[in-house]
């Protein structure tokens, strides 16, 4: 139904997106634009940069405009044992585009599940993020891991030697994460199976025997290989590489690829570290979908800038030309009027009213 | 169709020596051709030579699925990209160097000249210090030379033109060697090529 209307490929996918939430019982949410900068202040790890534009309210209290919805929908959310809360947006956010440096307005869509979020809440979600990709491209990839397996190695290291592995994890980077272990000949078990996670990929039944032999956290694996059981394993990759974000995700932690789109255009996970730290008891999980890096992909090109050009002149009756256009744009033409067409105008047809002044 | 960004020169004709034993050739590549792309249908690859400091941008857009990038490139510019195999060649380290009678006053903003501002700065953070970065393109040498900075941050390979200027190295930050970069989505999407390619070039490596 949407499509009939004129809408770019994003705002299609924002329909869709939103009609499949609600179809899960999400509720949308609409939020102001501003937000105390405080909460940014106190969370400022948990946003993608940390610039934020920032402004005084009438009061004087430093207001931003929001870099981000999560934090809002969390902050906003009441405590309350037995209950799951689930909440959609489409917002708009401003941060700095990494590659110009600027700040940017960014579309952006997604969901929160907070509450007694259980291993099912946690299924929907990963599922949900699935069927967010399908919506954008018939092609597409979700990537998953879990905190808890990767933390579980790293926490078997020294801080420092934990950091720079989990940087080189993060970057597939077997060859540091070789190379770390020959030289620190201590810890090289543990430093070998982490440079065995950055090339393990797939879903089978192998991998998680592998991983459980590895040693790494059981109930974290469990939990784990029942979320992945519920995903299409066509469009699902275990993927150790994804730790931005450490300090605030927990359970597992999702990325979602569609091809022709170079850059993750889903990003998201459990939060419960984020929750904690914002006092909160509820456990939550959520992702983002970055509708800015769709505009590419979804760019449909037409033929035409415009249907009929209805030409016009000194001589014509502006009332029989204004019937005339409005006649055409009620078979569904879209029509301009013109004295004369603009060289580069692309048209599929031309009506002249034939009033023109005779030259 | 893989896309494979390649850097310019010497290094990226040692590196592209490499893909072809790893069989995935593609004569054309070494011709004297102005052609800025040459693509071999049978292997399924398709090369592009690129300015060095241009590989990381064009893996990180997904122009090309995978590159060769020295370490300081990735480093300096820390592109959202996968680093996923050392190619232990192109070798060299960076190094802070200064005029040989420099004696390091800690008490005064350290004047650091160099192309690698991020490394730097990360570098002088990590001590503590406080520095003034001097952003220059090339000949980085003559700063301290012309008494315009008290030290550079640079790549040394031989040290030979440290040497000639005056100059010796006081700190190495890292070594550096040349990279094989994939792009994260191409990663998934091309998963068995790129995989492909990083097992053929580690069987390279590691005939060494």
């Amino acid at each position: 139904m949407t499509e009939k209307y004129n809408l770019k490929g994003e705002e299609k996918v924002l329909f869709r997106l939103r009609s499949l939430y609600s179809s899960f019982g999400y509720k949308t949410y609409k939020m102001s634009r501003f937000e105390e900068y405080d909460l940014y202040a106190r969370n400022k790890d948990f946003l993608v940069s940390s610039n934020i534009i920032t402004f005084n309210d009438t009061d004087g209290k430093l207001m931003a405009l929001k870099p981000d919805v999560t934090l809002s929908i969390v902050r906003s959310i009441k405590d309350k044992s037995g209950t799951v809360s689930r909440i959609c947006y489409g917002e708009n956010v401003y941060r700095v585009s990494s590659s110009s440096g600027t700040f940017r307005e960014i579309m952006q869509a997604g969901l929160e599940c907070i509450g007694d979020v259980g291993l099912l809440e946690l299924c929907e979600v990963a599922s949900l993020a699935q069927m967010s990709l399908k919506a954008i491209s018939k092609d597409s990839i979700l990537t998953i891991s879990h905190i808890g397996i990767v933390e579980s190695l790293l926490n078997k290291i020294p801080e420092g030697l934990a950091s720079e592995a989990a940087k080189a994890l993060a970057a597939r980077n077997v060859s540091a994460l070789e190379a770390l272990s020959e030289a620190n000949a201590e810890y090289s078990e543990v430093l070998s199976k982490i440079a065995k996670l950055a090339t393990i990929s797939g879903s089978s039944d192998e991998v998680f025997s592998q991983l459980s032999e590895m040693g790494v956290d059981k109930k974290s694996l469990s939990e784990l290989k029942t979320i992945t059981a519920s995903l299409n394993p066509k469009m699902m990759r275990i993927d150790f590489s994804i730790l931005d974000g450490m300090k605030y995700y927990n359970g597992i932690v999702m990325r979602g690829y569609v091809k022709g789109v170079p850059t993750a255009v889903i990003s998201g996970g459990q939060y419960d570290k984020l929750m904690k730290r914002m006092k909160k008891k509820s456990r939550a999980i959520g992702f983002a979908v970055y509708l800015d890096s769709l505009e590419r992909l979804l760019e449909e090109v037409s033929e035409y800038d415009v249907d009929v050009v209805l030409r016009y002149g000194e001589n014509d009756d502006i009332a029989s030309v204004l019937k005339k256009a409005q006649k055409l744009r009620d078979e569904g033409k879209s029509v301009v009027t013109l004295r004369e067409p603009a060289a580069n105008l692309r048209y599929r047809e031309m009506i002249d009213m034939g009033g023109k002044a005779d030259a | 169709m893989l896309n494979i960004a390649l850097p310019k020169g010497r290094l990226g004709e040692k590196v592209y020596a490499m893909f072809a034993a790893s069989g995935f050739e593609c004569p054309e590549v070494l011709g004297d051709s102005r052609k800025l792309v040459f693509e071999n249908q049978k292997n399924g690859v398709r090369y592009f030579w690129v300015k060095p400091s241009d590989v990381a941008v064009y893996v990180e857009r997904g122009a090309a699925d995978i590159g060769v990038a020295g370490k300081d490139i990735i480093d300096e510019y820390m592109p959202d990209i996968y680093e996923v195999l050392d190619l232990k060649t192109g070798k060299c380290r960076m190094c802070v160097a200064a005029k040989k009678d420099f004696r390091d006053n800690a008490d005064v903003t350290l004047r650091v000249a160099t192309k690698f501002s991020n490394i730097a700065r990360r570098y002088y953070a990590s001590l503590g210090r406080e520095i003034d970065i001097i952003h220059l393109n090339g000949s980085i040498e003559l700063a301290p030379v012309l008494g315009m900075s008290d030290v550079i941050v640079d790549i040394v390979e031989t040290g030979t033109t440290l040497k000639e200027n005056g100059l010796e190295v006081t700190e190495t930050i890292m070594p550096i060697s040349a990279r094989l970069i994939a792009n994260k989505a191409s990663y998934e999407f091309k998963r068995n090529d790129v995989l492909k390619v990083i097992e053929g070039l580690r069987r390279q490596v590691e005939a060494k």
